[in-house]
């Protein structure tokens, strides 16, 4: 563009407002940049307004005129006119390159914490730091303002702390450990808002005073722990009360109505993540069901998104599952967005008793379902079938319609992990193959279903093969008549099973030759090459090729499925912590644990079970590994995940210890009984009320492991004072193995306010393990026995860095293996180092059995096998 | 946060184009074409939230409103709550029909650069700012008042066809 030298200020302001003009419409603009640059330099308002505006919209993070508008920027962030300041400002938050970042940090920093400045000025401030923070969080120093910064959070102005609440949310997410007094400035702010009705009146939107404010505190809080001083916690639960109190009747109009659920939806989420108060909690799932039957679309949206976030962190879900039938309708409503958050809550809210009925409406939903919904469907379904199947032969017949069905919309892990599964479990195969071969027969076969009838076929066709109707030559045949149909790649996965048949059924030889034959003209090279080469391992003269070759597949090793990582993968991605997930509890709570900041090795315990039915070794321990940290660097939470750890393997001990209570347990145990008594400690100078001690199971692990309060012990005393004990004896009996250690739940009033604190009992399989003694040789033969029938084998590779830096650690090894009561064989081993035991499991139901572990250290890599 | 403001009427002509990250202008095109394609299809009586749109990332939310011939929509990540942005919307164009006095597609093609003005009042850096409409009208209208006496002409060029139309 050729630019006449003599362009006044006011041509040049309509040049370059053309130019942003048709950048609007969409036309790439990549001249006139200096025009701007020139009017952001002009002392008129005016021209610098529209200056300002230009670059924020035009500019290039690497355009080479930067410097120059570093340096306006500059100059205008020290200006005496605010109007002049603001511009600037704004045009940082809209820029933002690295420069901006390392020159203009300190200066803005001065402006949000300045004595004089303005409320216009600081809110700006203080959204321009949070944008700098989120590009560039190491070139702005956050560590060194962010403390000053919080007090803002009770400034009077609305304004202001509506921006610094933002600001604060996002230092929370980065520097937990600085912002921790954000909390209570938070709390204190909201109670003002809230319950003293302290604002100015232009902040009242409908009715309702400074929503957003309110929503950003109650956002705010959720980022932290719940707090643990007695009066912020009453205050808190007071708030939360309020405002549920408050919408309990329903607003006539829109607007208002909008505000106060926004701010609802936002209380309960927080009491959710908090989990202060069960009662609370119910309440909130009984009016999130009016919510999600009513009228008004927005409501019931949100309503189903805020019960899948209760479903995935309350204790009971009798309450949610009333409205069942409600959420199952919901799945049909009009509008897609509403079918998504009903298909969340469904697989939020799905237990082993619910699953069935869950399961089956999705299947029979999958059909008229919108295409962009199916995928995801699919996987949850299949997530959840696999989770909650109780009964094999449901499982196979719930995914080969699941593959029938969403077959076109699903990625490949569905099928290789129902494949991965039915390999694993010895039961379901029989059935899985007389699925198959129906499904093969049947008029329409899905490709993925063609495939993974192929595959099991191809695995276990022998098991039927005497079944009527079922013989080699009839499974040929279908499998034969469904290829011509399927596409390439299941073509090929069909060729391998019948290479697969020529070694199972030398009697069908000829015919699958034949087969193999056809095509080995195939246009398609891998269909070509695979025929040839099996045709040609038929053919050969050796015999003992082919069974090598094909030969049965090996179990897959238990590993986290593909699925569960693809969900969550279509959920990562984001700026924002999230805080919770959709799914049940336990990954949730796997979530915190893992935010604790603590290497939580979830570990299956490598013993190997002799027992035949015990196929996937469900012995899950969890091992802390804590070398190497510092104690100032843990948290009271994970310094009871130490006390834990240790108590796995010894006695007696602490598993709690804080600044109000102390909780010690004694156990005994004799297989396959045990007790286990809680002593609990007032630490504090007040006495305690209302104590309550209970030991709840896991779902999970109900049936199998019975807990109860010992008989002939006194009732809990009432009150305890400063220094006192109470104590209670647990009866523990281990019907069968179980996976998931008891939580232990201890209620109680303290200066008016109810606690409530959960911790998991150091209770495993392992203390149901007595110690054997038996000869080197013997453990081998029994080891290799194991290995040969790869079957109730749990091989495990832990990390555990502190070994290469750790001679002791060789030693602490050897005391946690023998602690979780495995006796030791010296020198069994080859490798002086590795360590062997043998113990034997005792439960009540599944009866008596061997448990092996060979732990193998290495220290030069830091693993453990 | 707050990824993109967009304004634009029911044939997808963007009167509005603001995103508070980084992104070129034909992407910004194509993220324009795409939420007017998954917006324009729904009737007034379905919710005012939705997803999928891919352009803008797994974690964004499209949260929208519908007056007269112009939709406003926000485009969202999940730390945002939906109602509050909902609200957000109505306050924005209660400031623009404060601004302009009945607000309607034409002031927002003659004042395209006031709009930019307004909303940096209501939303900065992806962050709500000011919800107080007294407190957004009078920082507006007093950056207004700089502009008066400095110049001769109280519009753009543009402005002063407003006359013809």
């Amino acid at each position: 563009m050729c630019v006449e030298p003599s362009l006044n200020g006011y041509n040049r302001k309509k040049y370059v407002c053309k130019l942003v003009y048709m950048a609007l419409l969409g036309y790439e603009v990549s001249f006139g940049h200096r025009e701007a640059v020139d009017l952001v330099n002009s002392t008129k308002y005016s021209e610098k307004q529209i200056g300002y505006l230009a670059i924020s919209l035009l500019m290039e993070e690497d355009a080479d005129y930067g410097r120059m508008v570093v340096a306006a920027m500059r100059r205008d962030i020290h200006d005496t006119n605010e109007f002049n300041v603001s511009l600037a400002l704004n045009a940082v938050s809209n820029i933002c390159t690295r420069e901006i970042a390392e020159v203009l940090t300190q200066d803005i920093v001065a402006q949000l914490l300045s004595p004089v400045a303005s409320m216009f000025i600081k809110k700006k401030a203080a959204l321009c730091l949070l944008r700098l923070l989120r590009r560039f969080p190491e070139a702005v120093n956050a560590q060194q303002w962010a403390a000053r910064v919080i007090p803002y959070l009770g400034h009077r102005d609305i304004g202001v702390t509506l921006s610094v609440a933002s600001l604060v949310t996002a230092l929370a997410q980065q520097f937990p450990e600085d912002t921790r007094k954000a909390a209570s400035f938070a709390v204190r702010r909201l109670k003002s808002l809230v319950i003293d009705n302290e604002y100015a009146a232009e902040y009242i939107y409908y009715k309702v005073p400074a929503p957003w404010l309110q929503i950003k505190l109650l956002r705010l809080l959720q980022y932290f722990p719940a707090p643990e001083s007695p009066e912020l916690r009453s205050l808190l639960l007071s708030i939360l009360r309020h405002i549920i109190d408050v919408s309990q009747d329903t607003p006539r109009e829109l607007q208002q109505m909008n505000a106060q659920y926004s701010i609802l939806f936002e209380a309960i989420n927080l009491g959710i993540q908090l989990d202060i108060d069960q009662g609370l909690m119910q309440e909130c799932a009984v009016l999130l069901g009016r919510f999600i039957t009513s009228r008004e679309i927005n409501v019931r949206y949100l309503g189903l998104e805020t019960m899948a976030h209760l479903a995935a962190y309350i204790d009971s879900l009798d309450t949610i599952k009333t409205y069942q039938g409600v959420i199952i309708q919901s799945l049909r409503d009009r509008d897609v967005s509403v079918r998504r958050r009903a298909l969340d809550l469904l697989y939020s809210m799905c237990d082993v008793s619910s699953a069935k009925t869950i399961v089956s409406e999705l299947l029979r939903h999958m059909v008229v379902a919108d295409f962009t919904l199916r995928e995801e469907m699919a996987l949850k379904v299949a997530i959840l079938t696999e989770k909650y199947a109780t009964e094999y032969s449901w499982y196979v017949d719930v995914m080969m319609r699941l593959v029938s069905l969403a077959g076109d919309h699903m990625g490949d892990e569905v099928w290789h992990r129902i494949v991965q599964v039915i390999l694993g479990n010895e039961e379901l195969q029989l059935y899985a193959c007389k699925i198959a071969l129906q499904t093969l027969k049947a008029p329409v076969c899905h490709e993925s279903a063609l495939k993974v009838s192929a595959y099991v076929l191809g695995e276990f066709g022998h098991l039927i093969a005497n079944a009527p109707d079922c013989a080699p030559v009839d499974q040929l045949k279908a499998l034969q008549s469904k290829m011509a149909s399927g596409s390439q790649s299941a073509r090929a996965v069909a060729l391998t099973t019948v290479g697969k048949f020529i070694n199972l059924f030398p009697e069908i030889k000829t015919l699958c030759l034949r087969v193999l034959d056809r095509y080995r003209g195939a246009l398609d090279a891998e269909l070509q090459q695979r025929a040839c080469e099996y045709y040609a391992l038929a053919t050969l003269e050796s015999e003992d090729l082919m069974p090598t070759v094909f030969e049965e597949m090996p179990p897959f090793p238990e590993r986290r499925s593909a699925l569960m990582s693809r969900l969550l993968k279509r959920e990562a991605d984001t700026e924002d912590q999230r805080t919770w997930v959709f799914g049940g509890r336990e990954i949730n709570r796997e979530r915190k644990l893992q935010k604790a900041g603590k290497t939580v090795e979830d570990s299956e315990e490598p013993p190997v079970a002799a027992v035949p039915q015990l196929l996937e070794v469900p012995e899950q321990t969890r091992f802390v590994a804590d070398g190497g940290q510092t104690p100032e660097e843990l948290a009271r939470v994970a310094k009871s995940k130490r006390h834990y750890a240790r108590l796995l393997w010894e006695n007696d001990g602490i598993l709690y210890d804080g600044d109000e209570i102390q909780v010690g347990l004694v156990a005994q145990y004799k297989p396959p009984a045990g007790r286990v008594g809680v002593f609990l400690g007032n630490k504090s100078t007040a006495p305690i009320y209302d104590i309550s001690i209970h030991v709840a199971c896991e779902e999970s692990s109900e049936k199998q492991l019975v807990v109860q309060q010992a008989t002939g012990q006194g009732p809990l005393p009432d009150s305890l004072m400063p220094l006192g004990q109470a104590r209670v004896f647990f009866d523990i009996k281990c019907i069968d193995v179980f996976a998931t250690a008891p939580t232990l739940r201890i209620a109680y009033t303290m200066a008016g306010a109810p606690t409530v604190s959960e911790l998991q009992m150091p209770v495993t399989i392992a203390h149901f393990i007595d110690p054997v003694t038996i000869t080197v040789a013997d453990f081998f033969s029994r080891w290799k026995q194991l290995g040969d029938a790869a079957i109730g084998e749990a091989q495990n590779v832990l990390k555990t860095p502190f070994l290469s830096t750790d001679s002791g650690a060789i030693q602490w090894l050897r005391n946690v293996v023998g602690g979780a009561g495995f006796a030791l064989i010296q020198g069994a081993d080859a490798e002086p180092d590795n360590i062997v035991g043998v113990g034997i499991a005792t439960t009540e139901n599944a009866g008596r059995f061997g448990c092996l572990i060979r732990v193998e250290p290495k220290p030069a890599h830091g693993l453990t096998r | 946060m707050i990824k993109s403001v967009l304004i634009f009427n029911q044939l997808g002509k963007p009167r509005l184009i603001k995103f508070y990250e980084q992104i070129g202008t034909t992407l910004q095109q194509e993220i324009l074409r795409e939420i007017h394609a998954l917006v324009a299809k729904r009737p007034d009586t379905q919710c005012n939230f939705l997803e999928g749109c891919h352009s803008m990332g797994t974690d964004s939310r499209i949260i929208y409103r519908h007056y007269a011939t112009l939709y406003f929509v926000f485009v969202v990540d999940s730390s945002e709550s939906e109602l509050g942005i909902l609200d957000l919307i109505q306050v924005f164009v209660e400031a623009l029909d404060r601004m302009f006095e009945n607000v309607c597609e034409l002031d927002l093609i003659f004042h395209f650069d006031e709009i930019h003005y307004i909303l940096m009042e209501v939303v900065e850096a992806g962050m709500v700012i000011e919800t107080n409409l007294t407190e957004i009208s009078r920082a507006v209208n007093e950056g207004k008042q700089l502009i008066k006496p400095a110049s001769e002409h109280s519009r753009l060029g543009i402005g002063a066809l407003r006359g013809f139309v």
